[in-house]
Order: C-alpha cells, then sequence, then structure tokens
C-alpha cells in the first residue's frame, strides 16, 4: 500500500469495521460468550493447523525454486563493464555475470567455409572465437547476464533464444516470454528488522533485466559475413 | 464492611468480566481478517515490466493487508472500551476509575496477543489457498515454508505495535470523553502538525518504524504505550461518570 | 454507626444548583425513603453517595471515606436505577452467574428464587426487556447483592401495581432477614410508607425533614368546615396547606405543635381529618402559591 492510498484505505476500514461491529452485536444477542470463546479458540486452532499444514506441504510444483544467490553465483554487479573485457572464452566461463543457458553444435559441411547471418529482430551482442583447427563443428553458446526482481536471482527462468543453422545460414531468433511471478514478502513487521521497511519499500521492486549474450566457436578457417551484426572477435589463447 | 477488596483483585474480576463480555468481538475480528484475506489474494504490491523481448509481471503476496486491517480494528476495540455505555457498565458494578482502566488494558492486551497471532498466522491461510488455487509454477517457494523464529519475531512485533495503536486509541477516547469537540480535534491536531512541519510526524512514525533492533523497538513500543495509557488514567482521573 | 454523613453538600451543574448545602447522616441499617418532587436533587444526592459524582461544595461521607472513585466504598455499595447496563454478550442467566462475583454476600439461593417467581426467560437479553421488566430485574440484582449500602432509585418505574407490591414485600422480607442500610427513593410515598422506617424530604436541593416516619405521621392535623371558623380557630397556628372547597368551606393542614385533637372538637363546625404521609408531603414541599388550585382563580 503505498502512502497515498493509505487515508482512502483507512476511511473505507473505518466503514467495514463499523458494519463488523454491527455484525457482531447481532450476532451477539443469539451467541452465549461461552459460543463466542470456542469459536475464537476455533478460529486461532485453524490458524496455527494451517502453519502445520503450509510446513508439511510437498514442494514440487513450485516453479520458482530458485533462492537468492548470495556472494558466488551470479552477482547483480556490473556486467556492463566487465563484459568488455571478455578476451577468451575461458573469460567466458569466469565471468560472474553470466549464466549459460543454451549450448548447441551444428556440424557443418567440410566444404563450407562461409557462416551468414539470417536477419533477425533481435540485437544481440554475439562473440566469436576461432578455433584452433577445422572441426566442421560450430558451438554455439547462449548465455544470460542477470535478471533480478528485489533481491532474488531468476536468471534460469529466461529462455535461451532459439538458434537455427541450415543453408549456412545460422538463425538466432529472440524468444518472446512473460514471466508471472508470485513471490512471497515477509511481512513488514518482520521485515522491519531486515532493515527493508517503509524508508525502501521501492528498492525491493527494482529488477534488472537479462540480456542474451550469443557465444560462437568456429572452426579456424570459417569465414563469417557479419550482415548487421556487430561482432566481437575473442583472442586466440 | 469487607476490606479484602484490593485493587487488583477487583480489576481481575473486572478483567474476567470483560472478557466474557467483549467475546463477541472475535466476530468482528474474523470477519476483518477474512475480508482482509480476500483482498490479499490479489497482491499487495504488483509490478510489470516489460522490454523486447520479455515481459514480467511480478506480484507479491503477504499478510500485510491482513495485519493493517487488525490494527485498525484494535484501534476501534481499544476506542470502544472508553465509551459511556461501557463506563456505565463498570459503574453498574463495583469499580473505581483506575480498576476500570486496569481490566480495560488487561483486556486490550488479551485482544492483541489474539489478534497479534490471528493476523500473522492467516498469512498461512494465504500460502495454502495459493498452494492449491494458484498455477504453483509461477510461485516463488523462498518465503512459502513457516520459519517459527520468524513467525514468532512477527507476532511479537505485531502485537506491539497494536499495543501502541490501542494506547492511542484509549486516548482519544477519554478525550472524547473530555471533550467531543475532540472526535476533530485530534486528526486535525495531527493534520495541522504535518503541515507545520512535515518532518514530525515521518520522525516519530521512523522512531517506531525504523528501528532495527527488536529489543529497542520493544523499549519504544512500550514505554510510549505506558505514557499514553498513563496519560489516559490521569485525564480521566477526575470525571464524573453516570451523569 | 453511621454510614452517609453529608456536610454542606452543594452540586450545580453549571448555573442550575441541584444541591444546596445538604447536612444529614443516615445511619445504619435504616430503611430511609428518600422523598421529593421531581427535581428536588434526590438522584443527584444518590449519585453523589454512590461517588458517581463529585460535590461542587461541601463534603460527603460514606463509610468513612470519600465515595468518588473510592474502590473501598464501590465495593460495598450498590446502586439501583434503570440507568443499569449490562453487556449484550450476557444472557440474564449470566448477568446472575457474573454479578455474583463481584459481591461477598450475594445471595443466588433468593436471586434464582426471585428469577423464577418473575416468571424471567434466562436466555433473554437485558436490553431486549421492556422497562419494567428491567426494573424488576434489577431490582433483584440489588435484593440479591446484600451491600451493606443498598439504593434504589426510583426502583419501581415501570412496574405494574402487582409487581410493585411484590417488590416492597420482598424488600421489607429480606431487609427483615438481613439488615442493612437502605435507601429508597421514590415520588411513590403511598406504597413506600409502611416499609420505610425513616424519611428523607428534599425540597430543591435542600432539606425540609429528616425524621422517623412514626413521627411524621404525627407531624400534621388537617382541619376541614366553614371557612371563617377554620381561620379563626387557627390564629397563631403553624398553616401548612389551605384548600377552599365549595360552599365556604376550608380544609387546613396545620403542624401538630402538642395540640391535641380534643382543643379542636369542642367546636362542632370543625370536622379532624388525618392527613397522609403523602399529602403531607406534597405540602411541604409545595411553593407557597397555593397549588394548582391558584393557576384556576386567575
Amino acid at each position: 500500500m503505498s502512502i497515498i492510498g493509505l487515508p482512502i484505505a483507512v476511511a473505507i476500514l473505518v466503514v467495514v469495521i463499523m458494519l463488523a461491529r454491527k455484525l457482531g452485536t447481532i450476532v451477539v444477542t443469539f451467541m452465549s460468550w461461552r459460543k463466542s470463546a470456542i469459536i475464537a479458540g476455533v478460529y486461532l486452532l485453524g490458524l496455527i493447523l494451517s502453519v502445520v499444514i503450509a510446513a508439511v506441504l510437498p514442494n514440487h510444483g513450485f516453479g520458482l525454486m530458485e533462492r537468492s544467490h548470495t556472494g558466488g553465483g551470479i552477482q547483480k554487479g556490473n556486467v556492463w563493464t566487465t563484459s568488455y573485457s571478455i578476451r577468451t572464452q575461458k573469460d567466458f566461463e569466469s565471468q560472474p555475470g553470466l549464466y549459460l543457458n543454451s549450448r548447441q553444435t551444428f556440424k557443418i559441411d567440410q566444404r563450407a567455409v562461409k557462416l551468414g547471418f539470417a536477419p533477425n529482430p533481435g540485437h544481440f551482442q554475439i562473440y566469436v572465437e576461432q578455433k584452433e583447427a577445422d572441426d566442421g563443428k560450430i558451438d554455439v553458446s547462449t548465455y544470460s547476464t542477470p535478471f533480478y526482481v528485489g533481491e532474488t536471482d531468476y536468471t534460469k527462468l529466461l529462455q535461451p533464444p532459439k538458434v537455427i543453422f541450415q543453408d549456412g545460414l545460422l538463425v538466432i531468433e529472440p524468444v518472446q516470454q512473460t514471466l508471472t511471478l508470485k513471490l512471497f514478502k515477509s511481512n513488514f513487521t518482520q521485515s522491519q528488522f531486515e532493515g527493508k521497511n517503509a524508508v525502501n519499500l521501492q528498492n525491493g521492486l527494482s529488477s534488472s533485466f537479462g540480456w542474451s549474450e550469443v557465444l560462437l566457436r568456429v572452426p579456424k578457417s570459417m569465414k563469417i559475413d557479419k550482415g548487421q551484426n556487430y561482432l566481437q572477435y575473442l583472442d586466440k589463447d | 464492611m469487607s476490606l479484602n477488596n484490593n485493587l487488583l483483585s477487583i480489576a481481575s474480576r473486572q478483567y474476567v468480566y470483560k472478557l466474557k463480555a467483549n467475546s463477541s468481538g472475535v466476530y468482528s475480528l474474523i470477519f476483518i481478517q477474512v475480508l482482509a484475506l480476500l483482498f490479499s489474494l490479489s497482491g499487495i504490491q504488483s509490478m510489470s515490466s516489460v522490454s523486447e523481448t520479455l515481459r514480467v509481471n511480478v506480484k507479491y503476496f503477504s499478510a500485510d493487508i491482513i495485519i493493517s486491517f487488525t490494527f485498525i480494528w484494535i484501534f476501534f476495540m481499544s476506542l470502544r472500551l472508553t465509551s459511556i455505555n461501557s463506563k456505565t457498565m463498570d459503574f453498574t458494578l463495583v469499580t473505581n476509575r483506575l480498576s476500570s482502566h486496569l481490566s480495560n488494558i488487561g483486556l486490550l492486551l488479551t485482544t492483541i496477543i489474539f489478534g497479534s497471532i490471528s493476523s500473522s498466522l492467516m498469512g498461512f491461510v494465504l500460502k495454502i489457498i495459493m498452494y492449491f488455487a494458484f498455477d504453483r509454477s509461477q510461485i516463488g517457494v523462498n518465503g512459502f515454508y513457516p520459519v517459527f523464529s520468524d513467525i514468532l519475531l512477527g507476532i511479537i512485533t505485531t502485537g506491539l505495535y497494536m499495543t501502541l495503536i490501542a494506547s492511542m486509541g484509549y486516548l482519544l477516547g477519554i478525550l472524547i470523553q473530555i471533550h467531543v469537540l475532540f472526535v476533530v480535534l485530534y486528526p486535525a491536531a495531527l493534520f495541522g502538525l504535518e503541515k507545520v512541519n512535515p518532518q514530525m510526524l515521518k520522525l516519530s512514525f521512523d522512531f517506531f518504524a525504523s528501528e532495527t533492533s527488536p529489543l529497542l523497538f520493544a523499549i519504544r513500543i512500550i514505554l510510549s504505550s505506558l505514557i499514553v495509557f498513563s496519560l489516559s488514567c490521569l485525564l480521566s482521573n477526575r470525571m464524573e461518570v453516570r451523569k | 454507626m453511621t454510614v452517609i454523613q453529608g456536610e454542606n453538600l452543594t452540586k450545580s451543574y453549571g448555573k442550575t444548583l441541584a444541591l444546596d448545602n445538604l447536612t444529614f447522616q443516615i445511619e445504619e441499617n435504616k430503611l430511609t425513603g428518600l422523598i421529593g418532587r421531581n427535581g428536588a436533587g434526590k438522584t443527584t444526592l444518590l449519585k453523589l453517595i454512590a461517588g458517581y459524582l463529585k460535590p461542587s461544595r461541601g463534603e460527603i461521607n460514606v463509610f468513612s471515606h470519600n465515595p468518588f472513585d473510592s474502590l473501598q466504598v464501590s465495593a460495598n455499595i450498590i446502586f439501583i436505577d434503570n440507568h443499569m447496563a449490562f453487556p449484550t454478550a450476557f444472557s440474564l442467566d449470566d448477568i446472575l452467574t457474573e454479578v455474583a462475583h463481584y459481591y461477598q454476600n450475594w445471595n443466588a439461593k433468593l436471586a434464582h428464587g426471585l428469577f423464577d417467581y418473575f416468571s424471567f426467560n434466562p436466555k433473554q437479553r437485558h436490553g431486549s426487556l421492556s422497562k419494567g421488566n428491567q426494573s424488576t430485574f434489577n431490582m433483584i440484582i440489588g435484593l440479591a447483592a446484600r451491600c451493606p449500602l443498598t439504593i434504589f432509585d426510583e426502583p419501581t418505574s415501570g412496574m405494574d401495581s402487582a409487581v410493585r407490591k411484590d417488590f416492597y414485600r420482598a424488600l421489607l422480607k429480606d431487609y427483615l432477614e438481613y439488615p442493612r442500610t437502605i435507601i429508597l427513593s421514590s415520588h411513590l410515598l403511598s406504597e413506600v410508607e409502611d416499609i420505610l422506617e425513616d424519611i428523607l424530604l428534599l425540597r430543591d436541593g435542600t432539606k425540609c425533614l429528616h425524621q422517623s416516619v412514626l413521627e411524621l405521621k404525627e407531624y400534621a392535623l388537617g382541619l376541614k368546615g366553614p371557612k371563617q371558623t377554620v381561620l379563626e380557630r387557627l390564629k397563631g397556628q403553624e398553616i401548612l396547606h389551605t384548600e377552599e372547597f365549595a360552599q365556604g368551606s376550608l380544609y387546613a393542614v396545620i403542624k401538630n405543635q402538642g395540640l391535641t385533637s380534643q382543643q379542636f372538637l369542642k367546636h362542632e363546625d370543625l370536622e379532624l381529618l388525618p392527613v397522609s404521609l403523602e399529602d403531607l408531603c406534597i405540602y411541604l414541599t409545595g411553593n407557597a402559591k397555593g397549588g394548582i388550585d391558584h393557576v384556576f382563580k386567575q
């Protein structure tokens, strides 16, 4: 609830509570205090039971099993600046801001030495590394930069772009994705002591978008027609 | 003439009497908590953002609405305890002003315990409903399972907030008894304060809401409530009843 | 022992003076009737005794304590009027059970006996009772509580005459069985004079008289006869009330100051009439203008 909406909400609530009190006085004329006390007890027991039930419910089926990464793993850090320092595939692997979400290998005809790109709607940062040998294979790895909602990392939920190789053309298509996340927030009476109450309520909502990056590993002698894409060649080791 | 009527024994008799008399309060509490639960099912905060390839809708769920409703409920409960009608009920039987206040505070504390436990636990009913009624693949497991220490902390904090709110409601009730005009004056004073010095309200709000140490928070709330309750007692000490 | 002592008791509501310099005392274990016209200050006095109100001036002591905000006094008093309030959550049955915890002399047998006698429905709520039944129920509580000081403020309002008679009978019986200080305020003196021991008569917030019923019955004499004769005969006497009838006859009430009826009966025209307590109180508290007749004379 925002601070502006609060007075309105309170006003509505006052009316609701008046009604509830009216209800109470009506109910009370045919309920003895003993029955009321029993109902209060049953209500409380029911609530305690709900905690027990919630505790024993199996956890399969949850889509978002990801726990927030604190330290290690993918960090929210400044991926953008570090990605410029990527020089080799090893850098890619060790780059903490990137998450590998697909890896495909396409066999190519030994004689075909040219690689072109299909015009595509998505603009991807494409990195190219030339392999030591002509092994007739193109390795395509797609990575994602971190995707956070609040403090929790949901990068794994992102779908990799679709990569197809046909007729000497590499097609990289972005996948339209809609994510609906239903997340639990601790009650404000609890989160207060985690230091994120009221003062920085809005901060908790910020999210960083995940962007896809594509790494191609191509045979040594392969020629590449980059088309509209900007390619960044990685240094050979 | 009997002499074994000390303050505490009378106050505790009044407390039991009032507990029974006000047991119907549980209906209005259940009513508003269930109502708040229904509101909570649509999430307490939502956010969506869109990029070329990605549309993200995030909804947050918690018992915040349930707890807030319960806060307002306790405010009106404490306000009601100071009404002429309940004063008359007290003074129909054995009482003095102090024993009446003590039993009222006792009743409020009991109500607060009930309210803080129920409002904090109601969040799990929300979670169970979501577990079965919603597409579980969209639900974040994070925070689903109860953690005992968190629940306990939540209940205590909720109870402390409710104590402060109850003391404010009680004071307002007493002020209204002194003069009806306080119905208007009380919010007007707050509004005026806001106009004159906007920082004041925020500071006093932050005084409680931004305290991150549970111990300090508890001390602040307990002291403030004590002050407000004693003020109520003092103000009503010379008031005549059943005029 | 003096249970209630009032010294120069004054209570004003704004500019209206409800009690004016009232000094009185009520002894232990007496059944006192507090009598007065509407607005004489009966209820104000009773509320001062119960500690609900604070005197504007003067002092009141109940069981040698200031009753205002005194738990000690409150525990020994029960104040019965038709403004008593009980929680709506309680049925009549519940109320009898709950109230019992407050009064150590509570007589549950008496309470339930009366409750059944007046055929109350145990499940009914106090608020839904008719006015008369509320008064009856409150009276049951007042009797069963057996408080050292029991105050009934207009206890019979709304009761029908059968219930009123039952109430007075029950009051007297319980009082005899368990003597205590009882104050009964009423404006229907004729109904209560048989059970009262003392009468405290208030007029405009002041004490008009405070005497035992027996003394009060001897207080005045009524004479009826031709106007001239009566006036002549009563020269020098304190006339409390006169009333003219047709054919020049006059009825006069005088204060009985050691006069014997013989002195009057010598005169054959004169007729000696008893003065009922109720009439006496009306004459004593009436305004000097000659009563309602005065209005019609003009």
